[in-house]
């Protein structure tokens, strides 16, 4: 294969660090000549998986979350990765409006946006150990 | 064809300057106290109030907004409230929560909440999301 490249990028579980995630990834895309809508799209997908790992798999606590970014002729493939509470009902959860928070005005979109935005979501996790979500973007379709 | 190539060279120019302004800008946040940037973002006239929302509505940026918006909402007595996206380049889920949480706040009432300034990308968050049945789009600034 020709044309690859690969980013790894840990970072403490902290709101500060949303912003830095986001960049990272849009910076890091920039050799595939995206435009400035599919760079949108990618800092707002993996904005929503950092928040996430944030909120609800740390809950407040400064842990690691581990993002890795690899490039592959026009795709960008995207795993953020956390070793936090996990999800016991991925489809619930991925289901647009549902949020276990409510009261700190969480939407409830997270994963609708990731979906919307990206060509493919998937994600994996297990309660008590963590969960990983991989998405993928085609670049200059 | 040729006006293809210089418009593609031009657009990839135009993404690494957005993204160079935005790690400028992360990095500046992460140096700011969170409360700085948001002198002057709220604006009472009347029982109407705007809140000229911030470059990146993101989770923290979010979270003090709602406190602060909640903060004068206990102390007026408001009708309307007008966010203003006409400084925003990026939101995620946090700041359609946002704006839900407002919409409860404000009582659920018809009218309640206008957005103004919006780009083509925010209009588009709106839209998935569900909030423009609830919320006025106005064109003029």
């Amino acid at each position: 294969m020709e044309n690859t490249n690969e980013m790894e990028l840990i970072f403490d579980s902290s709101p500060v660090n949303e912003g830095l995630a986001r960049v990272t990834v849009a910076a890091f895309c920039t050799q595939l000549n995206p435009t400035l809508e599919e760079v949108a799209d990618l800092k707002t997908a993996v904005s929503e998986a950092v928040t996430n790992c944030i909120i609800h798999a740390y809950e407040g606590k400064v842990c690691k979350i581990r993002l890795t970014c690899r490039l592959a002729e026009k795709a960008l493939w995207v795993d953020v990765e956390d070793q936090g509470v996990g999800i016991s009902d991925i489809r619930q959860a991925m289901e647009p409006l549902f949020t276990t928070k409510p009261e700190k005005d969480r939407s409830g979109m997270g994963f609708t946006f990731m979906e919307a935005f990206m060509d493919e979501v998937k994600v994996e996790s297990q309660v008590g150990k963590g969960t990983i979500v991989h998405m993928k973007k085609v670049i200059g379709r | 064809m040729n006006w293809k190539i210089t418009d593609h060279c031009e657009n990839t120019k135009e993404i690494h300057i957005e993204i160079w302004v935005s790690l400028f800008f992360v990095i500046l946040s992460v140096g700011q106290k969170q409360g700085d940037y948001m002198k002057n973002r709220f604006e009472i006239q009347g029982n109407c109030l705007t809140v000229h929302l911030p470059r990146e509505v993101d989770h923290p940026a979010a979270d003090e907004i709602r406190r602060e918006s909640d903060n004068i909402l206990r102390k007026n007595y408001i009708r309307t409230m007008v966010f203003d996206f006409s400084e925003t380049m990026f939101m995620d889920s946090s700041g359609i929560g946002m704006i839900m949480g407002r919409y409860r706040a404000m009582g659920m009432r018809g009218n309640c909440i206008r957005v103004t300034g919006v780009s083509v990308y925010i209009e588009k968050l709106l839209h998935l999301s569900g909030v423009y049945k609830f919320v006025e789009i106005c064109r003029e600034a």
